[in-house]
């Protein structure tokens, strides 16, 4: 039994071998063609094979877990695909234990002009990774890098300008109220959270003082069943208007508006992506980020080498990774929409102050 | 804080994780460890919505899943009933290959990836329970929930029931308790782990077919670690089905007092720790009682002795003679 259990996973090890000898090289990048010797005319200049850009973008959640990853995918393959001299590699990278051996192993292949990583949870192998290889880009997204100024190949792009989003949003919350009390939907308390709860109260302030606002976490970017249940528990309460930034678990609080059967209206405000689908008329507004937008648009920069280095740039309105598109149909009365077109107005033009300033 | 409302948040987020539990117990009581819960309730989730979704009934969307992730614990059971395959292995195995193959198979069922939703016309109906309906505070605990969740609530008396009043109880039992001892007096040991196993599996992925149906959608990763909540329900009940309902119900009231107390300003890194601490003690306080009264019952014999009990003079006096005899 043992002898023959051995020589099972002899022959499992033997095939997985083969498997692995087979297997095409990933990602590795076709040749450009050479120039036929015979065929070039003695006196031409051979010409330059187009610069082919590999870029390698190590996603730290699975592919599918949270809808703006599984957005800015679409969108960075879809620009993968319009463009030839352009090869993007998505890797998830979701292991702690993983981080830097995968993205060390990237680098390793001397091929990629840019590696992307995202969050804070990246940012110290990418740094490691990044002191041992020069001549690579390294792109962190939303990582809040320390001392990014120490460090020449580095950078880091904020996937959207989050204290704008908050507050833009919860300037609208303020507006259309009808009870007088909001609430904001923090899937975990971490700081990228924080932010774009920062900006909502702030933006609630600025509007009307008066508003009741609070702060609740489910602490969950996953379980809708969570997130709905506390919804349809603070609809009941009063709360006519909420605020959610839970990733896929913002779906839950979606369907709790749709679904709250109470004498008042419930809205939601959701973050990153439209849950139009699901809300039957309920999605006020949605504080949209284009993450993918920000990865494109970064690059192009590479490629037309105005990328900065050890910089933070925070990607918002103007690139084109933020917007706040009103949802509801006619819900939002032209009054509020002119309201709110002005408040933008002041935002984008630097004349209202968002700071990070944030209460529980 | 409304205690009416933390309750029948309560009912509606036990359910799943009940469900779960009840099946893992057959397992359990036939010293099968179910460490597959997890697995086979991420299945019922996603085999429930796609039922839901292919047929266009919640309820055939449910049978689906229950049959489909049966068939999944008789896959499971034929490893480590015939092929004596290690069953933490085997469950390791299936977690890990559920949790794939949902996300694999989101694509080619559904064309998109990561999540779901199923048309609000497919939503599991709610009903509203006659006598119930009427009676004020126990209306809004119990009455508008799903068929499925008054199914969980009376099926934990209907297992103690098979148990404890069945044949088959009498078998589960006994093989779990001392298989060549079963098989000596006739029972069908292999038949019983069988049907204990596909049991497990059955009620496993009505527990899922109740978070995804209810939710009206299938999200990656969903279950958010329930069926290991179920596990630690059985284990702390010992594998009694009333005792696990209660350890449910704990969770549940955990999790109901945290979204209430965190929307009351409480921090969320306190309040995660409540369902922990509470099962410390639900595991904890069993023996302490026990030892307490043990305790109280030598103090109270010696107490006895100091006061010259006759009873135990008497006692001790047998004792005396028997042994001088010997």
């Amino acid at each position: 039994m043992k002898r023959t259990g051995t020589v099972a996973m002899a022959l499992v090890l033997v095939c997985c071998f083969l498997l692995a000898a087979c297997a095409a090289p990933a990602a590795t990048p076709a040749p450009a063609p050479a120039a036929p010797a015979a065929q070039a005319a003695p006196d031409a200049p051979a010409e330059e094979p187009a610069k082919v850009w590999n870029i390698a973008l190590c996603t730290i959640y699975p592919f599918d877990q949270a809808v703006w990853l599984t957005e800015m995918i679409e969108d960075m393959r879809k620009f993968d695909d319009e463009n030839d001299n352009v090869n993007i590699k998505i890797v998830e990278v979701s292991e702690t234990s993983q981080y830097e051996p995968k993205i060390r192993a990237l680098a390793e292949q001397g091929i990629y002009d840019m590696i992307m990583t995202q969050f804070s949870g990246h940012v110290e192998a990418t740094l490691a990774v990044a002191k041992d290889y020069p001549n690579i880009v390294f792109f962190n997204q939303d990582g809040m890098v320390p001392n990014i100024e120490q460090y020449p190949n580095v950078t880091e792009g904020r996937g959207g300008d989050r204290l704008s989003t908050g507050f833009l949003t919860g300037a609208l919350a303020a507006l259309m109220t009808k009870t007088g009390k909001v609430v904001f939907m923090g899937g975990k308390d971490i700081e990228n959270v924080q932010m774009i709860a920062a900006g909502w109260q702030q933006g609630i302030k600025y509007v009307n003082p008066d508003v009741e606002e609070k702060f609740v976490i489910p602490d969950t970017f996953n379980d809708t069943t969570i997130t709905r249940e506390m919804a349809t528990s603070l609809y009941q309460q009063g709360y006519d208007i909420i605020g959610v930034s839970a990733s896929g678990a913002n779906a839950g609080v979606v369907q709790a508006a749709a679904e709250f059967k109470g004498d008042l209206y419930a809205w939601v405000l959701p973050f990153e992506s439209h849950f139009h689908e699901i809300a039957d008329g309920h999605e006020l507004a949605s504080g949209v980020a284009h993450n993918g937008v920000m990865g494109v648009n970064a690059i192009k920069a590479l490629m037309d080498g105005t990328l900065q280095m050890s910089i933070v740039k925070i990607y918002g309105f103007p690139d084109g990774v933020n917007e706040v598109p009103f949802c509801a149909g006619d819900a939002v009365p032209q009054d509020v929409q002119d309201r709110f077109a002005e408040i933008l107005a002041d935002v984008l033009d630097g004349k209202i102050t968002i700071t990070r300033d944030f209460h529980y | 804080m409304n205690i009416t409302q933390l309750l029948g948040l309560t009912v509606r987020l036990l359910v799943p994780t009940l469900l779960v539990a009840l099946g893992g117990i057959f397992s359990f009581r036939i010293k099968v460890f179910p460490l597959g819960l997890e697995g086979y309730m991420l299945a019922g989730c996603f085999l429930a919505v796609t039922g839901t979704y292919l047929f266009g009934s919640p309820y055939l969307g449910m049978a689906f899943a229950a049959i489909l992730v049966m068939l999944l614990a008789l896959i499971f059971a034929f490893f480590v009933i015939e092929l004596s395959v290690n069953p933490v292995i085997c469950a390791f195995a299936i977690n890990t290959i559920v949790a794939g193959m949902t996300r694999f198979l989101m694509i080619p069922v559904f064309g998109s990836s990561g999540r779901i939703y199923l048309d609000s016309a497919l939503a599991l109906p709610r009903f509203q329970v006659p006598i119930i309906k009427s009676i004020p505070i126990v209306a809004d605990i119990f009455n508008n929930h799903s068929a499925l969740v008054y199914v969980a609530l009376l099926l934990p008396f209907v297992i103690q029931f098979v148990y404890y009043k069945t044949n088959y109880g009498l078998s589960l039992r006994a093989t779990g308790a001392y298989e060549e001892a079963a098989v000596a007096v006739g029972i069908s040991t292999r038949k019983v782990r069988y049907i204990a196993l596909m049991t497990t599996g059955c009620l496993a992925g009505l527990g899922g077919a109740q978070l995804s149906l209810t939710a009206n959608l299938f999200n990656v990763g969903m279950t958010d670690g329930r069926g290991f909540t179920a596990l630690a329900a059985i284990v702390l009940s010992a594998g009694e089905p009333i005792r696990a309902f209660l350890g449910c119900i704990l969770f549940g009231l955990c999790d109901a007092l945290v979204l209430n107390l965190s929307s009351e300003g409480i921090p969320i890194q306190f309040l995660s720790m409540l369902p922990y601490i509470l099962a410390i003690l639900f595991a904890v306080m069993p023996p302490v009682i026990r030892k307490l009264s043990e305790r109280t019952a030598f103090s109270k014999l010696q107490l006895r002795i100091r006061q010259n009990d006759p009873e135990i003079l008497a006692s001790r006096a047998f004792h005396h003679s028997v042994n001088s005899e010997e």
